[in-house]
């Protein structure tokens, strides 16, 4: 089966420091495959996504999404944003526009959608996320768990073929990141291609089918999520996963002296 | 005082009062327009535009109106273009306003965070698009006071039109002085009208000033 959204020998610089963030970057995603993509800071994970739809512009190599390379100098990225959705860390709702207002102006201003039919969607998207009730709440009345759900169901309005999640759950208390990845398990469930950038390791274990690790900008290793965690191959994903491990710290005899 | 003087020039007041008003009416619709357009030239840092807009904000705030009301006035005609008072004293608000527009609403872009652009652009938006739909609308709630201050402003700057010969509240009072002799009663009723036209806006002003954060912000 072909690859959904295939990536071959990206590159990206950044031209004002001459940071190479992306070295030659190969990934291939196939339709319904959910790729969880973990490493260090600074690993070029999330600029990778923001390469996939355009936010950065790459230097090298192609990207492409179905049969369409949608790299290349002549791309239409509005086209191509609306069929690749991107979810932010900081959620980035509107704040002057109610919930239902931030779900509606995509549909409205890019696909000039049918107001009634996009409304009763997403109405039934927000009753799927347990947000029926917050249909007119501001940005400002709502948890970040609650606003990270408005924000997934906002990208999923414009109907994408694939999700990119941008370390969606760092920006929250502990005791909303549960809210939000529920959600995400469901649409993995529903079959959504998914790229998510992310640093809940158990998470990531959960509902990847597969785990690419970054460092340095380059893809050190590419493995099954039970693989990967238990026994990874690079001794650089090794090291990253230690730092995940905690022990309790020697405590020296009170009485020793 | 005489209060016969002043109850028969209050038509005359009026009258003055209500060009006063029009020439600061169309000026500030003309200054925001401007203002608008020249915050999004610098805010988006479109090559050339943005040059041109920059000579013309330090142009524009470090003249007085007077002095450009003068130009346009008595020195275009040199070159052969001859406006109406009207015109040059509108041109003029404008031209003035503009920059004073132009730095309310760039304070206003500059504190939207640039990823509310990313975000919508990530929804198949186009920047223009994005600007009016998702940029402006916050820009307009931060700048508000800055906005409203400028609405202010522009209407006691045109107490100076009466230099291009227009009949306005200044110079109805100068005349009644300079033919009559009623200083008490001209300058009563000067200050009279101006507080009669500028404090309703005022008040209307930190209402919709209240009204816009509130609806963006809820603060």
């Amino acid at each position: 089966m072909n690859a959904l959204l295939s990536l071959t020998d990206v590159r990206k610089q950044y031209p004002n420091n001459g940071v190479t963030a992306l070295d030659g970057v190969c990934l291939d995603v196939k339709a319904s495959e959910v790729v969880a993509i973990i490493g260090p800071s600074g690993c070029g994970k999330s600029t990778l996504l923001r390469c996939i739809n355009g936010l950065e512009e790459i230097q090298g190599g192609t990207i492409r999404l179905g049969d369409d390379i949608v790299s290349d100098c002549g791309t239409n990225w509005r086209r191509v944003r609306q069929r690749v959705g991107m979810v932010f860390q900081n959620y980035e709702l509107f704040p002057h526009l109610d919930v239902m207002g931030n779900l509606l102006l995509g549909p409205k201003v890019v696909q000039r959608a049918d107001r009634a039919e996009a409304t009763k969607r997403a109405q039934q998207l927000l009753d799927r996320v347990g947000l029926g009730d917050r249909a007119h709440s501001l940005p400002r009345q709502l948890s970040g768990g609650q606003k990270q759900r408005v924000a997934i169901v906002r990208t999923l309005m414009m109907r994408p073929e694939v999700l990119l999640l941008d370390e969606i759950t760092a920006s929250l208390d502990p005791e909303m990141v549960r809210e939000v990845l529920d959600v995400v398990a469901e649409l993995a469930a529903d079959g959504m291609t998914m790229l998510l950038v992310t640093h809940e390791m158990a998470f990531a274990r959960a509902i990847a089918d597969r785990v690419v690790f970054m460092d340095a900008g380059r893809i050190v290793e590419v493995g099954e999520p039970e693989q990967f965690f238990t026994s990874p191959a690079s001794e650089r994903a090794q090291r990253f996963l230690n730092t995940f491990v905690f022990e309790a710290p020697h405590k020296p005899d009170a009485d020793e002296e | 005082m005489d209060w016969s003087v002043i109850s028969s020039s209050i038509p005359v007041y009026g009258e003055a009062a209500l060009l006063t008003l029009r020439i600061g009416v169309i000026g500030i619709i003309a200054s925001a327009l401007v203002g608008l357009l020249c915050a999004a030239v610098q805010s988006f840092r479109i090559p050339v535009l943005r040059q041109i807009v920059a000579v013309y904000i330090e142009l524009s705030r470090n003249t007085p109106l007077l002095v450009q009301l003068f130009f346009l006035y008595f020195g275009l005609p040199k070159v052969g273009v001859v406006w109406p008072s009207e015109v040059c004293a509108i041109v003029g608000l404008t031209f003035l306003g503009g920059s004073y527009m132009a730095e309310a609403f760039r304070s206003g872009l500059d504190s939207v965070h640039p990823i509310q652009l990313q975000s919508a652009l990530a929804l198949g938006m186009s920047t223009p698009t994005a600007f009016r739909h998702v940029l402006a609308p916050q820009a307009f709630a931060i700048a508000a006071p800055a906005l409203t201050a400028n609405v202010i402003f522009l209407i006691k700057e045109t107490s100076v039109v009466s230099v291009v010969a227009l009949p306005d509240l200044v110079y109805v009072a100068k005349e009644q002085i300079g033919t009559d002799y009623d200083t008490s009663e001209a300058l009563l009723l000067l200050v009279a009208f101006y507080l009669l036209l500028l404090l309703p806006i005022s008040l209307g002003a930190n209402w919709l000033e209240r009204k816009v954060r509130s609806n963006a912000f809820g603060s």
